[in-house]
């Protein structure tokens, strides 16, 4: 046991203090949050920028629609989004928009009130704003238009549409009622997921690594005249759980400073032991598939090569992230609850969104712990037959057979 | 002792070793001697406890080589490997305290050992800015540091310049003073005649040879002699004790067909016999001679 905490702390020690796992450790969430900040800021930016738009109009609807764009939609600064020039004829829109006199025009055909689709044209249709600007203020004028047609007051039917709006509140198991909000639903599940795949990724790589590079380097020879191929494989994956949780204590801390500052809603504390509980189940699961991933190739690439279906799976809760989180309790997030590779991140979903039932944490959690046991003790199999085996490309028959042995 | 009772091991359908069996006194310098792909590494990684064999028993001083603490046996690997991104001391000190060295004498054997080895003031470099040659020498501290009983260095003077392969010559010698046993593989046949005083050859997984290096030069020494004397010999009657005699000035060379007493008593009275030597084939030429039947 002595030796398999050596090895702990060595593998735990030379990763901490490398320059690599600094840098991504502190830079994940800086880059998380400037991207957050620089989406901000482009989005406050282009609230800042106003559009030459050109309307040419056979339906007679179109002074109204120039006032609408005029005055219907604002930037920050309080001036009007759309600066509308009429032109009599399609050639002279066409005509300023190659001079670059405006970005986009659209015409209004004689028919529009008969459903006649009007056309826009841009140098490029990337810019939904404008797209979405110059469509809704023409769909409010058109339907004004009618209105008006049918002897129905606009504005009287614009204060009956006014929308209704919801208080949110959670309730838990025991009754408590508290006030909350769609944010929360969604952030706080899809926290906690997204930190638990990052966490299995760099670190498993980091592990998958580790073991290339001392069966590579013909460390492993001297390394087993002196451990067991077990306690080797121990040390190592305990190690960089180790190193998991030093990472995932560093994220939860920005993430929890972060909430504050930022007034985001708090980390559910209460399930955080629940939490950290299938973290670690997940962490010891891949960690296992990855150590042993090593030992079967001779290169980081082949081994990469070969990591992409387990990525595919272990990718599958962030790929249906909005619906499981918006479905806590389908059926379908409950019956991928009970497939092991997927397990550790639905529960963590589930768990973060209150809809998972003391039963169903028990039963998974057992689950996974059988699982883990036999993946480490097929991994060490594998391990303990593979890891001196130079050069020698490694089939599918063969595993299965040391597997069975 | 190590004794080596039979072990056998196969993977797949290649046998690796043959029900092989050998002994190591206390004390020796054992050369392994083989081919490439004769079965010596695995039967290192067995003595080693790495790899198990499939039947057979190793016993250090009686017991199970499973059951033996890692800390007695010391490995110096052929397919060497360091981590070459970390530093000197650090590594070593890793290493000593898997094998379950305190930290303290840790510390203190390290730093002589490094002494020694002129390596001091290089504690805080990373391994990968070491030259090749002290890379080698830190791998062979590695296989010391513990201070082992038994230890197995598998081609130990590969790219060291004579000045270290003396000193680690030196350094053998003395550990073997002190009681410790070697187990020594390598290709340099000169380097086993020089270290070694029992050898054991394999090939194909088999034992080939297995005795004091003496004897067994001896016993293939195929009574080839040469005699340096005075007076005239003739060469008449050679033949009836000698297969293709040679006689050049005052030397004779031949194979003997009869014992060396019955052709000393024919030969003293005829000439003055200034010195007579049975050649003894090198251990190179018994290698490759063994090898070359065997395969």
């Amino acid at each position: 046991m002595n030796k398999v905490f050596q090895i702990i702390a060595w593998e735990y020690m030379i990763r901490v203090r490398s320059k690599i796992f600094i840098l991504t450790t502190i830079l994940f969430p800086i880059l998380m949050v400037g991207s957050g900040f620089l989406s901000g800021y482009l989005a406050d930016k282009e609230g800042t920028e106003s559009y030459h738009i050109g309307i040419v109009d056979y339906s007679g609807i179109g002074g109204d629609y120039l006032d609408r764009l005029e005055t219907e939609i604002k930037l920050e600064d309080g001036s009007s989004m759309f600066n509308p020039t009429q032109f009599q004829q399609e050639t002279d829109a066409l005509a300023a928009l190659l001079d670059e006199e405006i970005s986009a025009f659209i015409v209004i055909p004689e028919g529009i009130m008969l459903d006649e689709v009007p056309t826009f044209y841009a140098r490029n249709l990337s810019n939904m704003k404008i797209q979405s600007g110059i469509r809704g203020t023409l769909s409010r004028t058109v339907v004004t238009q009618r209105m008006i047609d049918e002897n129905i007051n606009p504005s009287l039917v614009n204060e009956l549409s006014r929308r209704v709006h919801l208080d949110l509140f959670e309730v838990d198991e025991d009754g408590g009622i508290e006030k909350g909000d769609k944010i929360t639903g969604f952030l706080i599940p899809f926290f906690f997921m997204f930190l638990l795949t990052m966490v299995i990724f760099i670190n498993g790589q980091l592990l998958l690594r580790s073991v290339i590079e001392e069966r590579t380097s013909r460390m492993m020879e001297i390394l087993l005249s002196t451990v067991t191929p077990r306690q080797l494989m121990a040390g190592k994956i305990l190690g960089l759980c180790l190193l998991a949780v030093t990472q995932v204590t560093f994220y939860i801390a920005v993430g929890a400073g972060m909430g504050t500052y930022f007034e985001l809603p708090n980390l559910p504390y209460d399930t955080l032991p629940i939490i950290i509980a299938f973290f670690l189940a997940g962490f010891f699961f891949y960690a296992a598939i990855y150590a042993t991933m090593g030992t079967l190739f001779d290169s980081e690439q082949e081994a990469q090569q070969s990591m992409g279906l387990i990525s595919i799976v272990a990718m599958v809760p962030m790929i249906g992230a909005i619906y499981f989180i918006n479905n806590p309790g389908a059926p379908i997030t409950k019956i991928l609850s009970f497939i092991p590779p997927i397990t550790p991140f639905m529960m963590i979903l589930r768990v973060t969104t209150g809809e998972a039932t003391t039963f169903e944490i028990i039963s998974t959690l057992s689950l996974l712990i059988v699982c883990i046991y036999l993946t480490i003790r097929l991994a060490g199999k594998i391990f303990h037959t593979t890891v001196l085996m130079y050069g020698k490309k490694i089939s599918l028959k063969e595993i299965w057979r040391w597997a069975r042995a | 002792m190590i004794k080596i009772q039979n072990i056998h091991k196969q993977y797949d359908k290649v046998t690796a070793v043959d029900h092989v069996s050998f002994s190591v006194e206390t004390g020796d310098i054992f050369g392994l001697l083989g081919p490439n792909g004769a079965g010596k590494t695995t039967i290192i990684r067995m003595l080693m406890s790495i790899i198990e064999p499939d039947s057979g028993t190793i016993h250090l001083d009686g017991t199970p080589m499973l059951e033996v603490s890692r800390k007695l046996l010391g490995y110096l690997p052929e397919e060497r490997g360091l981590y070459p991104n970390q530093k000197l001391l650090e590594t070593l000190m890793y290493l000593g305290s898997l094998k379950g060295v305190p930290k303290d004498q840790l510390k203190q054997d390290t730093m002589a050992w490094l002494k020694r080895f002129d390596l001091a003031q290089n504690t805080h470099r990373k391994i990968q800015e070491l030259s090749k040659g002290n890379q080698q020498k830190v791998q062979f501290i590695m296989a010391l540091i513990q201070k082992p009983k038994f230890v197995i260095l598998d081609e130990p003077f590969t790219g060291l310049d004579p000045l270290n392969q003396l000193l680690l010559k030196d350094i053998i010698e003395e550990q073997k003073q002190e009681g410790v046993t070697f187990i020594f593989s390598t290709h340099q046949m000169e380097q086993v005649e020089r270290l070694c005083t029992n050898i054991c050859l394999i090939n194909r997984g088999k034992v080939l040879i297995n005795g004091s290096l003496e004897d067994v030069r001896t016993k293939h020494s195929k009574d080839a002699v040469e005699v340096q004397f005075r007076g005239d010999l003739n060469g008449a009657g050679l033949s009836d004790f000698m297969d293709d005699p040679k006689v050049i000035g005052a030397s004779l060379k031949g194979v003997l067909k009869k014992p060396p007493r019955e052709f000393l008593k024919w030969l003293n009275p005829k000439v003055d016999i200034e010195s007579f030597q049975i050649d003894k084939p090198s251990l190179e030429q018994i290698f490759i001679e063994e090898v070359r039947a065997s395969s």
